[in-house]
């Protein structure tokens, strides 16, 4: 390879970069707007993705629209055996089975 | 044994404080000062006089913010319960006020909660220095937009990503401050109807507050957690944790995690409710929950009107 061209690598690679990059953010902003846009056309065809009102309840002068859906049984949370002595903070640092200290925690530096 | 309708509980988190708030509540029920006098004894602190009066400006700084969100949504709730006696099926509260929503379903002791709350906003003032974070609100984008645009704005060094899922179009980003400005920059480019940066001082729910996760773990890992009398959704994955440890392992992620809000109203309706109640000092969760789910409505209470409003439209459900 000659002199002036190998001089000229550097550059070369600098600009092939820069292409690159440029390239890949302008696929990104392509990206976002093709997203955006697929949104827009989305809310303007179908707004909503909770069901449609079964049931007008007609309450008293405010109307409010009900929507009524399949029933969901709530699910129950289970209890665990705590390892903690029974009560709150306030109780056990009453009762001496917690120190007080544990409410002045060391705050860390800020960083 | 109180009635149960099907209808859910919600409550607010930092952004709904205002100097003065519940004071027409106070006026005409003496649960509102019971409770704020409960909390003062806890925290050691005039929380009624900070409220009211904010003589050393202290209410917007986030330490005593927490707090005094907690006891308001607790004072109304003791309030509902009292007047009206009626329980709903499902409680959850957005960011802060799910502490909140978890005290009133007695999975956490009030004074337990008043201690975290304190707890969790000093550690997120601690948790960076005041210029390094930042947040935004980004409106009128698609939820993959704004997380496609925050990952275009951020670097090696400087992180930004969704931190509230507000409303469907609704977003609100967190991160460090250049990269946050970067995300602005780019939102206001692919055509939001907004995209501003928010008076905060914290960049709550992002990736800069993980290093304060394991002090706040180590402070849930001393209290008491039960399971909870009415089931409350939680923010990090708009879902119902099965045990007190999960619940537990929730609310640590939730300070480091987004708040998927638009997806627990969605998830309210889910479990087939007709409306749902806000307890808190304004109406900032009704307004969300009207643009997300128009057709599950929501009534704020923060004074005797608003009260009697939302009591009869909860008798009124079958």
């Amino acid at each position: 390879m000659n002199k002036p061209l190998l001089l000229l690598q550097p550059f070369l690679l600098i600009l092939f970069i820069g292409t690159l990059t440029a390239c890949q953010n302008h696929h990104i902003q392509n990206y976002i707007a093709d997203q955006n846009k697929q949104y827009l056309a989305a809310q303007a065809t179908a707004p909503l993705t909770i069901p449609a009102p079964l049931k007008d309840t007609s309450l008293s002068d405010q109307q409010v629209i009900i929507p009524v859906l399949p029933n969901t049984n709530n699910p129950v949370v289970t209890a665990e055996p705590s390892l903690l002595p029974p009560g709150s903070m306030t109780a056990r640092i009453n009762a001496g089975t917690l120190s007080p200290s544990i409410l002045k925690t060391p705050l860390p530096d800020p960083k | 044994m109180k009635p149960t309708k099907a209808f859910a509980v919600i409550f607010p988190g930092q952004g709904s404080q205002t100097v003065g708030m519940l004071n027409a509540l106070a006026l005409s029920h003496s649960l509102v000062q019971s409770t704020f006098a409960e909390a003062s004894q806890i925290l050691g602190y005039d929380l009624w006089d900070l409220v009211h009066h904010d003589p050393n400006d202290l209410l917007n700084q986030t330490e005593y913010t927490q707090p005094a969100l907690v006891a308001t949504g607790v004072a109304i709730w003791r309030i509902w319960l009292d007047e009206i006696g009626i329980l709903p099926t499902i409680m959850a509260g957005h960011s802060l006020g799910e502490y909140t929503a978890l005290v009133c379903s007695e999975a956490i002791a009030f004074d337990d909660a008043l201690h975290l709350a304190r707890l969790r906003g000093q550690l997120m003032q601690s948790a960076v220095k005041p210029t390094i974070g930042a947040m935004a609100a980004i409106i009128g984008l698609s939820d993959s937009a704004v997380e496609a645009l925050c990952l275009s704005a951020s670097d090696t060094t400087h992180k930004v990503s969704p931190a509230n899922y507000n409303a469907d179009g609704q977003l609100v980003i967190a991160g460090h401050t250049p990269a946050v400005e970067r995300a602005i920059v780019a939102a206001k480019t692919l055509g939001a109807k907004l995209a501003k940066r928010l008076n905060v001082s914290v960049p709550s729910h992002c990736d800069l507050m993980f290093p304060i996760a394991a002090q706040l773990e180590d402070a849930l890992n001393i209290i008491n957690i039960q399971a909870p009398q009415i089931p409350v959704i939680q923010n990090v994955e708009a879902s119902i944790a099965d045990t007190p440890a999960a619940i537990r392992a929730m609310l640590v992620r939730q300070v480091y995690q987004p708040v998927r809000w638009t997806a627990t109203i969605r998830k309210l309706a889910a479990f087939n409710c007709q409306l749902s109640i806000e307890c808190g000092p304004a109406k900032v969760l009704t307004g969300l929950a009207k643009r997300t789910a128009p057709l599950l409505p929501c009534f704020p209470i923060f004074d005797a009107e608003t009260l009697a409003a939302a009591a009869s439209m909860v008798r009124q459900l079958t």
